[in-house]
């Protein structure tokens, strides 16, 4: 940062210098109201030209004009609980007075994304949800982030305090791949470990001025990844919203010592905009969260799939600690590690001790033997802080009227979790996304670079997995890879002190629990100085190196570019055309992708072209919208997108809309090469084939079915794609009181990305046994095809009195998926939020208070990690503000999960309790 | 549509949805579910069956005494107790619970160990119904063991529904309890506490054998001796035939040799090792495990001369080249290391 802020102050000082006194032709005037009561920070822009105010506290503003404009012109007054307000203004000398009126219009509101260009929301031709400047303020949310989890169709995945996933009409999980998060017009995807960190790395809360979402399909306008929806985040510009302002919400969590003791809850936010000219504008923004984690404390069973038990995905299964002696606990780390039968141990303690043979023969006949080693408890093991610091910021300068350069930066840090094959400790994780964008009239282009650094990120598994090694051997192997076991191996004392249990007169269980005490004798324990030194040095030791440390330095970079040709257009259609490169560059020095010779870098470009018109006098609106992307890994990909509206009233339309999406493998089903629990990871790209020798020694399909091993077969790895119809109505009512919106899709799936388990012998001329199968697990393509439908409704509803209702409701359903197959389409079947509030009781209207309720059905979680049922759960927000109106801050009393209900929204993943807050903020607007 | 909307609605909508909320209880993350033990939990156990039931209370009073008396009651332990009543006891010759008290706990202990399979509840049913005998360890650790798994071990066997114990005959089996099982016997299982070589040597009967042992072992070092392995009480699992210094009298006569202990030496060394190897079988068959009719079973010399097995039934054991059988004479001295019967005639295999 320390590089950008210099940068600042220079730009700055030439700016001033230079571009201060270039303006001629002022317009003054003032924005007047019935309704409103605050008239300050209203927006004043001039439509079709750069420039804009915001009026002061009395509503008054001022508008400086290049001496060349034109009369007569368009003045446009927007702002919060406001309804958008056009002025046209002849005489640029007599004073101008815009009277506007309360935002009780709710369709009128601006959004972007659903056709890349300015649009009603009554109008959008697809279903677009969107959160804005006022509803994040009087959001009761600890963080900003959680309010897209209520809109309709939404799903959160919450993999820490500080990380959610945000996912639409299924297949939701942890770093959600197939849902686009895009801030400020960069792709928010971390290039190397694929997930999006919208809620890590992205906006500080009061640089959010809103947030668009598109459900469904969207990759024919944004670019390939959009295949189950779209989020978009803008951020303020400095012009627009100036001045310091801060908030300071400090809360507390953990109230009931469930899982911890009861801890504090930081969240500090700052924002500083200055228009120092006309021409130039900057703004600086940080936030920083610390918190005492979530706990992820699932200590069921778990069995994973192996190539004996011929399980697809893992399930949960009855056993504890210490009543299953192979158990597994979900989020227990360490007991991974197991040794499917010890049978063999005890013959040799049999041919040591002869006058025990037929005793352990006995023993044994009665079947395998599976013990796994002592496991972590995630409490334990992981580092309990979570800590979020962002910084951003953005040099704005007009270098003419229409033409506006920004240069921009959002960095993020911290400590959080993630939930991929298995729990991951984010730890001291970096990422910055810098841009240079070029703002025309109807143009733009941007170049930006997304530069991560997984930091000291690790996995929880294979740390304590190693930590168990790195303590007490679980069995020693010779140099040619046979078990070689010693009276120092664990499996071996364990494996005598059961048989010592047994002889002492124990049942087989209790022989277990004595054994396993037996054997952990000395274990190192979280907490003294010997397990930290251990553990520390374990995750500081690369992953292919022996440890659990990701290094990850992948970074992106991206040019792309739009042209709005409406204007040259017009009387055909509007056009609108796009194009983009991407040149990602991996590098994980041969950590996470097969970059051990290197790093490997992959292009990308696109193109994308949009036309509107519309037809029968403007009653039907069409809109065509295609796009080309090429990987050089993978054929090239048409993608089209044939949208209609149809104006039924002029407070109704009826939409409709066909689209495909897509996306790329990712960069890890691409490269990844990554040894985990049960195998090896390795991306799908043919070059893997070459690597392992599958010509030589042709791997087999796992797990193996009744008709014996069969030979893996591979065909052409490409995108997955998706084929989405979708219908949907809007309609004012009630006076224009009541928004209601109603939806309902259609999406063919195919070619999903998947992984499968192969074997391959590690000895080619050895038999196919457990022994003698390496597992590895390769990205495929799947030929299964499957189909999901489902719809939602919402209202929201404005009272008199400042009091306001929304509610949705939603569905999600997967069709036709054959038993064998898993789909991952995790989203539960129905789904519920209600947000009510007051936007200002009372006569002064200081006190105001919303609450949220959700509500979502019981569904099967499938993932890498684990799986199981995720419960039905109900949880409850509310916040009450007081506003301070002669400091111009805002006193707020919160509670995210105001009853403590602690609940999990995927398995394997933190139980959620209450957050308890109160807020401080000064001028946030 | 206003009125309906009135705050005082909305109160209640708000209320309504509040109370929806208060109602419910989320599910945090269930607990892990235990797996139930495969032992039934009811009925009663090792120690209470020898509580409520009187006749056992001799035995009950040797294993209070031996310090078990918490283990069998212990619904986590698995016993199979092998469970001579009070009339049992009293034909081993011990008159009463009196009598039990007064003995040393160095005698006591080894007794109620012995009599006991830890670990495992084996009915009648998972002995094997083969020659000889399962070899089951007890809770009995030798003195001076290397490791707590050495056990001495116990022999019991099944001839379709008859069962002994060493050569302890069953009187009723497969009394289930829910730590355990427990088998009546007829006799207290003495354990043993001699090696077979101890036995050799302490009866001047069989100094005879002692000189043949000697001169077969003689050039030979460490455990090529059989001697050594006579003498080894933890690992060897033996049968020995042992003529008495009569039989060896009547062979060295045959022979044309003189009467004496010392004859051995006249012969050569790999013909005694040959001759003492054949009256030594390599696992441990007590009388009521020989079979009831003659049988060739193998020998230690087998494994170096094929074929060189004995005609062995229930009480006479026959050589290949004896022309009658020999009797067996004095039957189950059970050693730590085998058993040892003794026979009238030395056995030959050429």
């Amino acid at each position: 940062m320390k590089k950008i802020s210099s940068v600042a102050i220079t730009m700055l000082l030439a700016l001033i210098t230079n571009f201060s006194f270039a303006q001629s032709i002022i317009l003054k005037g003032n924005v007047v109201s019935k309704e409103v009561e605050n008239l300050s920070k209203i927006s004043i822009t001039v439509k079709g030209l750069k420039v804009g105010t915001t009026t002061n506290d009395n509503g008054q503003f001022t508008l400086s004009l290049p001496s060349k404009t034109r009369f007569p012109l368009t003045i446009v007054a927007t702002g919060i609980g406001i309804a958008v307000q056009e002025l046209i203004v002849t005489d640029p000398k007599k004073m101008i007075s815009i009277e506007v009126a309360s935002n009780v219009t709710m369709g009128d509101e601006i959004v972007v994304s659903a056709t890349r260009t300015q649009t009603k929301s009554l109008e959008s031709p697809v279903t677009i949800e969107r959160v804005n400047l006022a509803s994040i303020r009087s959001a009761p949310s600890a963080n900003y982030y959680d309010l897209v989890g209520n809109l309709k169709g939404v799903d959160l995945v919450t993999s820490s305090l500080t990380f959610k996933t945000v996912t639409t009409r299924g297949f939701g999980y942890s770093g959600n791949t197939r849902f686009n998060q895009i801030v400020d017009g960069m792709d928010n995807q971390a290039p190397g470990l694929n997930f999006s960190v919208g809620s890590i790395i992205a906006l500080s809360e009061l640089d959010v001025e809103n947030i668009e979402l598109l459900p469904g399909a969207s990759s024919a306008l944004y670019g390939p990844g959009g295949m189950n929806g779209t989020l978009l985040m803008t951020s303020k510009s400095p012009f627009k919203y100036q001045g310091f302002s801060f908030q300071v919400k400090e809360g507390i969590m953990h109230t009931d010592s469930r899982y911890r003791m009861g801890s504090p809850y930081h969240n500090w936010n700052m924002r500083w905009a200055q228009k120092v000219s006309d021409k130039f504008a900057f703004k600086i923004t940080s936030e920083l969260v610390q918190a005492k984690d979530w706990v992820a404390g699932d200590n069921r069973n778990y069995i994973v799939p192996t190539a004996e038990n011929g399980l697809l995905v893992g399930r949960i299964a009855d056993g504890t600690r210490s009543t299953d002696p192979n158990y597994n606990g979900v989020n227990v780390y360490g007991d991974e590690t197991s040794v499917s039968d010890i049978r063999p141990f005890l013959q040799g303690i049999g041919a040591q001790a002869p006058f025990l043979l037929p005793y352990i023969n006995q023993l044994s006949a009665k079947g395998a033997i599976p013990v796994s080693r002592t496991g972590y408890r995630e409490v334990d093991v992981v580092d309990p802080n979570a800590v979020n610091v962002k910084i951003g910021g953005s040099l704005n300068y007009k270098i003419k009227n229409n033409l506006e350069l920004v240069i921009a930066g959002n960095f993020g840090t911290g400590n959080t979790i993630y939930s991929g094959s298995d729990r991951y400790s984010i730890k001291d994780f970096k990422m910055g996304q810098y841009k240079a964008e070029l703002n025309g009239k109807n143009w733009n282009l941007r170049a930006y670079t997304t530069q991560e650094n997984a930091g000291q990120s690790y996995n929880l598994t294979i740390v304590s997995r190693y930590l168990n090694e790195a303590w007490k051997p679980t069995v020693t192997f010779a140099a040619n890879g046979t078990p070689n076991p010693q009276t120092s191996d664990w499996m071996l004392q364990y494996s005598q002190a059961y048989l010592l249990g047994l002889l002492n007169g124990k049942n087989n269980s209790e022989a277990h629990n004595y054994a396993r005490s037996t054997a952990d004798v000395g274990r190192l324990m979280p907490g003294t100085t010997a397990y930290d030194d251990v553990y520390n040095k374990i995750r500081k030791t690369p992953i292919s190196k022996g440890g659990g440390l990701l290094v990850d330095r992948t970074n992106l970079y991206a040019v792309e570019g739009q042209w709005n040709l409406s204007e040259y257009t017009k009387k055909f259609a509007d056009i609108l055309i796009g194009a983009n490169f991407r040149r990602y560059v991996l590098n994980s020095q041969g950590t996470l992708f097969i970059d051990t010779a290197g790093v490997i870098p992959i292009n990308e470009y696109g193109m994308y072209a949009q036309a509107v018109k519309d037809i029968f006098g403007g009653a039907v609106r069409l809109t065509i919208s295609g796009r080309y992307d090429k990987n050089e890994n993978f054929k090239g990909r048409f993608t089209p997108r044939a949208t209609a509206l149809f104006k039924v009233s002029p407070k109704s339309n009826f939409r409709l809309s066909y689209q495909t999406a897509y996306r790329f493998p990712s960069t890890q089903n691409q490269y990844i090469r990554l040894a985990v629990g049960g195998g090896v990871l390795l991306g799908g790209l043919p070059i893997f084939q070459k690597i392992y020798n599958f010509a030589g020694n042709a791997p087999i399909q796992l797990p193996i079915g009744t008709a014996g091993p069969q030979a893996a077969k591979f065909g052409e790895f490409k995108p997955e794609s998706v084929q989405s119809f979708e219908a949907g109505f809007k309609t004012l009512a009630a006076n224009d009181k009541l928004l209601i919106d109603i939806y309902g899709y259609y999406g063919r799936y195919k070619d999903f990305l998947v992984r499968a388990s192969v074997g391959q012998k590690i000895d080619v001329n050895g038999p196919i046994s457990s022994a003698n199968l390496k597992i590895l697990s390769i990205s495929v393509n799947s030929p299964e095809q499957v189909s999901t439908y489902g719809g939602g409704m919402s209202f929201e509803y404005r009272i008199r009195g400042g009091y306001f209702v929304n509610m949705n409701a939603s569905t999600d359903v997967l069709n036709g998926v054959s038993t064998n197959f898993v789909s991952y389409f995790n989203a539960p079947k129905y789904r519920f939020n209600t947000v009510m509030g007051n936007n200002g009781f009372g006569k002064s209207k200081k006190i105001s208070a919303t609450a949220t309720l959700r509500w979502q059905d019981e569904f099967y979680f499938q993932g890498d990690f684990s799986g199981g049922v995720v419960p039905a759960y109900t949880t409850i927000d509310a916040q009450v503000s007081y506003k301070l109106v002669e400091t111009k801050s805002l006193i707020s009393l919160g509670a995210n999960n105001l009853l403590n209900q602690y609940y999990v929204n995927a398995t394997g993943n933190p139980s959620i309790g209450g957050l308890y807050y109160v807020r401080f903020a000064y001028n946030i607007y | 549509m206003k009125r309906i909307f009135n705050i005082g609605h909305f109160a209640g909508v708000l209320a309504l949805c509040l109370s929806i909320t208060f109602t419910s209880c989320n599910k945090d993350v269930a607990n892990p579910v235990a797996i139930p033990g495969t032992i039934p939990i009811s009925g009663l156990s090792v120690g209470e069956m020898l509580t409520v039931d009187t006749t056992y209370s001799y035995l009950l009073a040797a294993i209070t005494r031996a310090g078990y008396s918490d283990a069998i009651f212990n619904k986590n332990n698995l016993f199979t107790v092998f469970a001579p009543n009070n009339a049992a006891f009293r034909a081993s010759g011990i008159s009463s619970v009196a009598v039990i008290n007064a003995l040393p706990l160095t005698t006591i202990v080894p007794i109620a160990q012995y009599h006991v399979i830890p670990g495992v509840q084996m009915t009648a049913a998972l002995i094997p119904d083969a020659f000889p005998n399962f070899q089951a360890p007890t809770l009995f650790i030798p003195p001076g063991a290397p490791s707590p798994l050495v056990r001495i071990s116990i022999f019991p066997s099944r001839r379709g529904t008859t069962a002994w114990v060493n050569n302890i005959p069953v009187t009723k089996a497969d009394i289930y309890v829910y730590n355990g099982v427990i088998h009546n016997v007829a006799r207290i299982i003495a354990p043993p506490s001699l090696t077979l070589l101890n036995i050799i040597d302490a009866d001047a009967n069989f100094s005879f054998l002692r000189a043949a042992i000697n001169r077969a072992d003689s050039g030979a070092v460490g455990m090529n001796k059989l001697a050594e392995v006579l003498n080894l009480p933890v690992g060897p699992n033996l049968t020995v035939f042992a003529p008495d210094s009569n039989a060896f009298k009547g062979l060295y006569a045959a022979l044309g040799l003189p009467p004496i202990a010392a004859a051995a030496n006249y012969l050569p060394v790999q013909t005694v090792k040959a001759i003492v190897s054949y009256h030594v079988l390599g696992v441990r068959a007590f009388a009521a495990n020989l079979p009831a009719t003659a049988t060739p079973v193998a020998t230690l010399l087998t494994a170096g001369i094929p074929g060189t097995t004995l005609s062995i039934n229930a009480t006479t054991v026959k050589g290949l080249a004896n022309p009658s059988a020999a009797n067996i004479t004095i039957a189950d001295n059970n050693a730590l290391n085998g058993v040892f019967h003794v026979v009238n005639q030395v056995l030959r295999f050429q």
